[in-house]
């Protein structure tokens, strides 16, 4: 009868060598458990329908090199992983986005938005052509273009980034309120010809005023986008314009009008003595040249747009839902009448800028299956972090270093119990 | 006839054959490209550039095949070959008249076979050109074949042969082919040109347009805006004509179900420019004498019909003046340039002082269709003084007078102080210092009159000077102090955007006469004490201010200007009268129009993936509309059209890609994303 | 903020300084009837320097031909396009004078043809309430062309009056000094009141 130490040698030395069958045999015969379907970006069109039909113990692998598969495909291996098959990726395409909002512009228009890593080369096209390109400072940039058609697309480093171009937005009346003069004059004038509806009042004298549109409309975002005050003659409505930018509209405090006391609550900061005249009597004149307050002190919470030597030319700030734009130029007329050519359509389209950068407007966001806005966030939501394939492996092949340990264990064990005995 | 002489003659006949094989497969070779060419223009129409080049390769090669063929059988020159052919066609001979001709024997040997090798040459010649002759006269039976236009286009291709070519079927579209004849209005006088397949028809205002195409005219009707003009028939020929007038527009041919677009470009007849070259500037007369050269020119883009010079003479002051006016050396050129040249008699027109002449040139174009077209010159003034404005300061005039020569001025003073200093060797001192003296009297009488004058200007006495008695420069400083207040009068120097600024008019015209004035003191000082040479510069500055001030002078100043400061606490709203409120009226939006485009635009852009046929067709619509409005954006919607129409995709994406950022303007890119959504 | 500086035109080829009271009676006007900001003194521009587009509203007159230069007729032009108002009137009150022929020459060649103001527009009711241009002393004394202009002429952009132009000789009916104004009964500066206020506003 075999003693148990020669039953403990023969198990394991009959161990070791069915751990190195095992070894030669999963290395020789394929494993008809787990399959691993491999696709790049080229074929991975191509190749999803058959995956589909796949068993669902197959492994599904993705190298996407630089780019991510397009929303289409994203959403495709999404399902799949939904349904229980096993998915992975790996690649390194840029991390790029792109969003699209409607500017708040009679003319329309859209402002994109991109992200991307600092010093990306983004080149921007819609459905009809190319838009404009960049190269990314910091984080991000923002392209406005005043006509965009179908998908805009943003395209860097093989990557491409798409949104679909947002239904423009309903523009609702700007009320322009001030003494009469030039600059009311020709605020108005402008935000009209570059298609705003505007309701103005203009006083004249005591009890007397001027008036377009509504002249003096109840202040309600139903109904009106922005106030422009262009000087004290505001304080006409009382607590009514608070009550209105708490609500989201947005108020323009232009020049003197940021002083008036109805405003103290809302402006960004205070205004400071008017800047000398930077022009001299014959030149050509640009805007603020002639002078402008500076904001002098800006709250907390205030975003200087504007910065010159003289001071701060431009601040804005939010308030409950609306926005407040505080501008210390009291004479843009100047540079509309008595600047370089073309002054006239630049006049118009700042001050339509000016009424945007507050104006209420809610837009309607679209999204669509077919464009994807950020594909690299978009695959790693859909299929996890990239991984190597090896990383992913089928699982229960295990790591032939485990079982060469297990061997030389078994085999250690088996010598060493051996010589113990005295048996070589 | 001797042997060689028999040899000589074969070799002319057979250098006949030669030259006449060759002319004829030259000639097998051009109408064989032609009869090719005729066919290919049958089934896809050639342009007539194409056409006339064909004919020219035809030549090319008709010359390129003879010469070949002649260079490959040049041996036919030389008697030896000739000699050698004759020996092969004759073995009998046995090398005998080539050894003959070898050896230059003479006498020649008699060879009794030689008249048979003129027949042998004969038929050899015979057998040479039967085949290209065989071939030309296919050839030519082809050509007689083809229909006559088929032919016609090819032997004289010209723009509107299109419906010469011979209809294919019978049922083909009446508006292909088409052709535009452009008359342009008679008194451009240019010939008439024609275009084929109109897509775009550029003509001056007023021409005659012309198109025609192929069959009756039944139901076929032109639609340009509102107006619809039938087509009429002759032969197998429908036409239409119109009159282009001023406004783009777009002709639409409609054949029931079928139409074709065609746009209507005018280009307007400019204006004659005019350029009165003299006078070169207004001038101030001191009398109204004399006589001024008028001298201009005009040009015009196609011709002027009349040009003259217009004067008005305007008399009177204050409430009343009287006018009269009149024409000047008129000519006709009927050319594009003309040169006017003519005499204004300031004696004819009986001046008297105050009196202002305005004088320009006018020219007028032979435009009968949308003009004349005037054009006019700058407008010169000559003013003739009044009597209190004899300073001697403001009678410089262009065309000086006899009457100036014998005032005493600045110049002149300078005049006689260097020719004082010419002569200061030969003079003794004292007589040097009494002529210096006697300058420095005269220089102080002028110096007096620029005081008065300015005294004047600035309501002072007109003597002001000479009622003190004092002639200390004291009195330069009381101008110079009257010259502050008037100003400051008049003018807000602490606000330098709306009173800063080129200077007051009461500046402009008496700073520079303050500046003469003080001048003239200096000068009039050192010449007192006899330092001419001294004086001379101060009396040169004193020249130069009094000319800057003659240039100011067109200010028409008349005495002091108005120094009324109205205090506005005082009389605020102090009117007996109340206003009422009102309504002002909103404005358009300016650009309206150019939305309206660009709606347009982006419906065609999206219609030109589906159907780029009807996209081409509205790109030209659209751009006919937009070429009052954006020329360059028309012009980029053209450049798409075509690229659209010729399957030229890229060049599409870019010209609307162009056209997109000419209308609405290009983006505005930021690097980085700002906490504020939108920027001002 | 910017006071309204009441401007006179200067050009080269008429007696443009003809009026040199009107400036100081509008501005007395204006303070008079009502609270708009204005300065003290008018100020004269030249046509043919930028700085007339300085001040949107400009007003020429004269009794001589009015030939403008290439450089006013380009500023008038671009004063135009920006949105200025020009107001012009004939001091001869005459519309077979020259001043008339030729200023409606140089206006229609420039900015584009004249055209009746009707009686109704904005610019009658602007401040005070007019049925149509007031008529002036030289109009009723059979000055000039012996006519009572009915209407104002205007030139108008983009709904608004760019150019207007008169034949009623205001410049001799308001130049007058403005402390002469309280011997009168009835204000007859009143409608350049309207006219300001309308160049302001409109």
């Amino acid at each position: 009868m075999r003693s148990r130490r020669s039953l403990f040698e023969s198990t394991c030395r009959i161990g070791a060598f069915a751990v190195l069958g095992w070894l030669l045999g999963a290395s020789v015969i394929p494993s008809h458990a787990v399959r691993v379907e491999r696709a790049t970006n080229d074929d991975l069109a191509a190749r999803l329908s058959a995956w589909t039909r796949e068993t669902r113990s197959t492994l599904f692998h993705v190298d996407v090199g630089v780019a991510a598969p397009d929303a289409r495909e994203s959403a495709w291996l999404a399902a799949l992983r939904r349904s229980g098959r096993r998915v992975s990726w790996s690649g390194a395409p840029l991390a790029l986005a792109v969003a699209a909002e409607p500017l708040v512009n009679p003319e329309g228009g859209v402002r994109i938005d991109l992200a991307a890593p600092r010093g990306t080369a983004i080149a921007l096209r819609d459905s009809v052509s190319a838009i404009d390109s960049l190269r990314v400072a910091d984080l991000g940039g923002t392209v406005a273009t005043p006509l965009a058609v179908g998908v805009v697309r943003a395209i860097a480093a093989g990557e491409t980034a798409s949104v679909v171009v947002p239904a423009p937005t309903v523009v609702k009346a700007v009320v322009v309120v001030g003494a009469a003069s030039w600059e009311g004059k020709f605020v108005a004038s402008a935000l009209e010809e570059d298609g705003w509806p505007v309701d103005a009042r203009f006083t004249v004298a005591p009890r007397i005023d001027v008036t377009s549109g509504g002249g003096a409309p109840a202040l309600d975002t139903g109904r009106v986008a922005a106030v422009i005050a262009i000087d004290s003659t505001i304080d006409a409505y009382g607590p009514a314009l608070e009550r209105f930018v708490r609500m989201g509209g947005g108020l323009v405090l232009a020049g003197p009008a940021g002083m008036s006391r109805t405003v103290a609550s809302l402006a960004p900061g205070m205004l400071g003595e008017r800047t000398h005249p930077t022009v001299l009597p014959t030149d050509t004149i640009r805007l603020g040249s002639t002078g402008f307050y500076p904001v002098a002190r800006l709250r907390d919470d205030g975003v200087v747009l504007e910065r010159r030597p003289a001071g701060i030319a431009a601040a804005a700030r939010r308030v409950g839902a609306g926005r407040v734009l505080e501008i210390g130029f009291d004479d843009s007329w100047r540079w509309r009448m008595a600047g370089a050519p073309g002054s006239e359509a630049a006049h118009r389209a700042w001050w339509s800028r000016v009424v945007a950068a507050v104006a209420y407007a809610p837009a309607s966001i679209v999204r669509s299956s077919a464009a994807s806005s950020a594909p690299l966030a978009d695959l790693a939501r859909a299929l996890g972090p990239a991984r190597t394939l090896a990383e992913a492996g089928p699982a229960g092949t295990g790591d032939p270093r485990i079982a060469i340990t297990i061997i030389m264990i078994l085999l250690l064990a088996e010598w060493a119990s051996r010589r113990l005995r005295g048996r070589r | 006839m001797s042997v060689f002489s028999r040899l000589r003659l074969v070799r002319v006949l057979l250098g006949a054959g030669v030259a006449l094989r060759a002319a004829l497969w030259g000639a097998v070779a051009a109408a064989s490209l032609l009869v090719g060419g005729i066919v290919v223009d049958q089934a896809s129409a050639l342009t007539p550039h194409t056409r006339a080049t064909l004919l020219v390769v035809a030549a090319i090669t008709a010359i390129a095949t003879a010469a070949s063929l002649a260079w490959r059988d040049r041996g036919v020159a030389s008697l030896e070959r000739v000699a050698l052919w004759v020996e092969e066609q004759h073995p009998a001979l046995e090398y005998v008249l080539i050894t003959a001709l070898e050896r230059g024997a003479e006498p020649a040997p008699r060879i009794p076979s030689a008249d048979a090798w003129t027949a042998t040459a004969l038929r050899r010649v015979a057998r040479a050109i039967a085949g290209p002759a065989a071939a030309i006269v296919t050839a030519s039976a082809i050509l007689l074949a083809l229909p006559a236009g088929a032919v016609a286009r090819i032997r004289a291709p010209h723009p509107g042969d299109a419906l010469e070519r011979p209809r294919r079927e019978a049922n083909a579209s009446r508006l292909t082919p088409l052709v535009a004849r452009v008359a342009p209005p008679a008194y451009v006088k240019r010939a008439d040109t024609t275009v084929d397949e109109p897509s775009d028809i550029r003509a001056l205002v007023g021409s005659t347009v012309t198109l025609r195409g192929r069959g009756t005219s039944n139901g076929l009707v032109a639609v340009v805006g509102a107006d619809t003009l039938h087509a009429s028939s002759r032969g197998d020929e429908w036409s239409i004509v119109m009159t282009l007038g001023t406004k783009a527009a777009t002709l639409r041919l409609v054949d029931h179900g079928d139409q074709r677009l065609v746009g209507l470009e005018p280009v307007l007849d400019q204006a004659p420019s005019v350029t009165l070259s003299t006078p070169a500037h207004d001038s101030v007369l001191r009398k109204p004498a004399g006589r001024i050269a008028l001298a201009a020119e005009a040009n015009d883009d196609y011709g002027i019909a009349q040009a003259s010079f217009e004067y008005i003479v305007s008399s009177g002051e204050g409430e009343t003046f009287t006018y009269k006016s009149g024409t000047l050396g008129a000519v006709m050129p009927r050319a594009v340039h003309a040169t006017l040249s003519a005499t204004l008699s300031l004696d004819a027109l009986r001046l008297k002082p105050g009196d202002i002449v305005h004088v320009r040139a006018v020219a007028r174009d032979a435009n009968d269709a949308t003009g004349p077209g005037v054009g006019t010159s700058e407008t010169r003034t000559i003013r003739i003084a009044r009597v209190d404005e004899y300073d001697s300061v403001a009678v410089d005039a262009a065309a000086p007078s006899d009457a100036d020569k014998g005032a005493i001025s600045e110049r002149m003073l300078i005049t006689l102080v260097e020719a004082l200093l010419k002569k200061q060797s030969v003079l003794q001192r004292d007589g040097f210092i009494n002529e210096s003296r006697a300058i420095a009297a005269d220089q102080k009488k002028l110096r007096r009159q620029v005081g008065d004058v300015v005294f004047t200007r600035l309501g002072g006495s007109p003597s002001g000077e000479e009622q003190s008695g004092d002639d200390t420069p004291q009195h330069a400083k009381n101008m110079q102090e009257l010259l502050a207040r008037a100003d400051s009068a008049t003018n807000r120097t602490e606000d330098p955007i709306d009173f800063g600024g080129g200077e007051s008019p009461v500046i402009a015209v008496n700073k520079p006469l303050l500046e003469a004035y003080n001048a003239m003191w200096d000068a009039g000082t050192a010449l007192d004490v006899g330092e001419p040479a001294t004086a001379l510069p101060h009396m040169r500055r004193a020249l130069a201010a009094i000319e800057r001030a003659r240039q100011a002078e067109r200010l028409y100043l008349r005495g002091q200007p108005p120094a009324v400061v109205i205090d506005i606490a005082k009389v605020r709203l102090e009117g007996k009268d109340k206003g009422a409120s009102s309504v002002r009226r909103a404005r358009t939006a300016s650009d309206s129009t150019l939305r309206a485009l660009d709606t347009r635009f982006m419906r065609i852009v999206a219609l030109a993936a589906r159907a780029p046929a009807a996209a081409a067709d509205s790109l030209l619509v659209l751009r006919i509309d937009a070429l009052d409005l954006n020329a360059p954006f028309a012009g980029a919607l053209g450049e798409a059209a075509a690229a659209i129409r010729a399957g030229r995709g890229t060049d599409a994406t870019s010209a609307l890609a162009r056209a997109r950022r000419t209308l609405v303007g290009v983006p505005v890119a930021r690097d980085s994303l700002g906490r504020w959504g939108v920027l001002p | 903020m910017s006071e309204f500086v009441f401007a006179t035109a200067q050009y080269e080829s008429g007696d443009w300084d003809s009026a040199p009271l009107v400036p100081a009676n509008i501005i007395d006007t204006i303070a008079r009837y009502t609270e708009i900001a204005v300065a003290p003194t008018g100020v004269v521009v030249r046509l043919d320097e930028e700085r007339m587009l300085r001040y949107p509203l400009l007003y020429m007159t004269g009794h001589l031909p009015v030939r403008w230069s290439d450089a006013e007729r380009r500023n008038v032009r671009r004063f135009v396009d920006r949105g200025g108002m020009l107001f012009i009137d004939d001091h001869n009150h005459d519309i077979d004078g020259t001043f008339h022929k030729t200023a409606t020459e140089e206006i229609t060649r420039t900015v584009g043809p004249l055209a009746e103001l009707p009686n109704d527009h904005p610019l009658y009711s602007a401040f005070f309430k007019f049925d149509g241009p007031p008529t002036t002393s030289h109009e009723l004394n059979g000055w000039g062309d012996n006519l009572v202009h009915k209407h104002l002429l205007a030139v108008q952009r983009n709904g608004r009056i760019a150019v207007l132009y008169s034949n009623k000789d205001y410049s001799s009916e308001w130049n007058y000094h403005p402390d002469n104004k309280r011997f009168q009964s009835v204000d007859n500066t009143r409608f350049a009141v309207n006219i300001v206020v309308y160049a302001l506003t409109a």
